[in-house]
């Protein structure tokens, strides 16, 4: 029985639980087999979902279409019975509140049993701050990688625009303000090359303009991750724009992010509520020159 | 022709035989397939059909017959699959744009052909799991067992992460994984995708340990 309404609106939820109309499925099924990021987010998803039906947290209208969706999977009996284990696991180790159904523990009579789950639950509280305390040290190292990345990319910025003030003709001059480089989506995935992209050995501001197509969201997220799938840097609140005949979308990255090898960009629409929905995927290898 | 016949000898990785063969996909193949001076729309072909992306297309054309309803998605995807393997050679030297959208077209076709067959009974939802067998109960209590081992595996991190993103006892499921998305300076979906693999991986040391004690047994 759901105990919170619904809020993730996400085309891939819908699809999982069958109500997509014909056309959009139809248009998602061409785009799950072309896109491998796509379909990890349905894998993520359908775990969700098989989390929720766990917990009995799925709504009573979704029960019966995503079981019938789940028990056609080869390996489903295997899913149902690790999320399980999992929701098992969870429940045996609260945190802050009570899980919801568990009861209060009884008085006097049962000190001594009492004690033996609040000593694991100081462990549990223990390895889980030290856990975190790791956690925040990696953390605050990357912060400092991207606060650095950031800054590097200010700075480049704010030279640009005083080249541009003391010289009103830099953008006509023989060397770029910014270099600009544009993306098509979809090139490398039809059996064409990848785009090679330039960079100058010396950090320089790159402008890099995706060819969307059409603009069927308010904003977008553009997100870049390195050949082994690891997202560098991730782009929000973009806002597509039309320039001669194209639609783009366009933001800024300084040049020593890269390192000569493959990239690519994943462009997710970014709807007004809800869960980013991909749109595109541009592939491109960096050289230096 | 002769590359015609290998590749006509890709396996359907289910029970379903192809034109009455069941025949497997050989080393041999793999690097006749991989040979780099062929065309390029012939290797996209032939990389969808070679692992590691051919689990991987297998994995996505199940979930496509799946959601529509089909009854054995294994054995459709395995025909799917074996279609374009024996065509590859006539199609690939002429065919342009993704190779994955001909998968798609005869995923389609395989799906209408399975559409006119007769249907058969539908099973029943089964809400009932604490009313399984001893054979159940036992396999749950091994699965239980084997993500204590296999959580013992995971980084202290991934594991506060692991059980922090999944947890439904909480009441605001959004809110929380907002704020531990906040919390590891992620983005709501790079959460998700992270608790996925790091899941994914608990999930794989699950299945590989409950394997294992099944054969000692």
């Amino acid at each position: 029985m759901a105990q919170e309404p619904d809020r993730d609106n996400g085309v891939l939820r819908r699809y999982l639980l069958g109500s997509v109309p014909d056309g959009e499925r139809e248009r998602l099924e061409q785009a799950l087999l072309g896109d491998e990021n796509l379909y990890e987010e349905l894998l993520a998803t359908e775990d969700e979902l098989v989390d929720e039906y766990v917990w009995d947290r799925l709504p009573e209208s979704n029960r019966a279409g995503f079981l019938q969706y789940l028990s056609s999977l080869p390996d489903y009996r295997q899913k149902l019975e690790f999320a399980e284990a999992i929701r098992s696991h969870c429940l045996a180790s609260p945190t802050d509140a009570p899980a919801r159904g568990e009861v209060a523990q009884p008085g006097r009579g049962r000190a001594l049993q009492a004690r033996v789950p609040a000593l694991a639950l100081v462990a549990a509280t223990v390895l889980a701050m030290l856990g975190g305390v790791w956690a925040s040290l990696t953390i605050s190292g990357l912060r400092e990688r991207v606060g650095r990345t950031e800054s590097e990319l200010a700075r480049l910025q704010d030279e640009l625009l005083r080249q541009r003030a003391e010289d009103p003709e830099s953008e006509t001059s023989s060397r770029p303000a910014a270099r600009s480089i544009l993306l098509t989506a979809g090139t490398f995935r039809s059996g064409g090359a990848r785009q090679v992209v330039l960079i100058p050995r010396e950090p320089e501001l790159l402008e890099l303009r995706l060819d969307l197509g059409s603009a069927d969201y308010p904003t977008y997220r553009a997100a870049v991750h390195d050949a082994n799938a690891v997202e560098l840097v991730s782009v929000g609140r973009l806002r597509a724009r039309t320039e001669a005949d194209r639609i783009l979308v366009v933001f800024n990255a300084s040049s020593d992010w890269f390192t000569p090898g493959d990239y690519y960009i994943s462009l997710m629409g970014e709807p007004g509520n809800g869960v980013p929905e991909a749109v595109a995927r541009y592939d491109f290898r960096v050289a230096s020159e | 022709m002769a590359f015609a016949v290998l590749l006509g000898r890709v396996r359907a990785a289910g029970t379903v035989a192809v034109a009455g063969k069941s025949l497997p996909l050989q080393n041999q193949d793999h690097d006749r397939l991989a040979e780099p001076h062929r065309e390029t729309s012939l290797q996209g072909f032939c990389r969808l059909l070679t692992s590691p992306q051919y689990e991987r297309l297998r994995g996505q054309l199940i979930r496509i017959f799946a959601r529509r309803g089909c009854q054995f998605p294994q054995d459709l995807a395995d025909e799917t699959i074996s279609r374009v393997a024996q065509k590859v050679d006539e199609v690939a030297p002429t065919y342009e744009g993704d190779p994955a959208r001909y998968f798609y077209g005869v995923a389609r076709n395989v799906y209408l052909e399975y559409t006119r067959r007769p249907k058969t009974v539908q099973l029943e939802e089964n809400r009932g799991l604490s009313g399984e067998d001893d054979r159940e109960r036992l396999r749950k209590e091994e699965t239980h067992a084997c993500l204590e081992r296999c959580l013992n595996e995971l980084l202290g991190d991934e594991r506060v992460l692991i059980f922090e993103y999944y947890r439904y006892d909480k009441s605001a499921k959004i809110d929380h994984r907002r704020v531990l998305a906040q919390g590891l300076g992620l983005g709501l979906n790079a959460l998700r995708i992270k608790a996925y693999r790091i899941r994914q991986r608990l999930y794989d040391c699950v299945t590989a340990c409950t394997k294992s004690d099944a054969m000692r047994k």
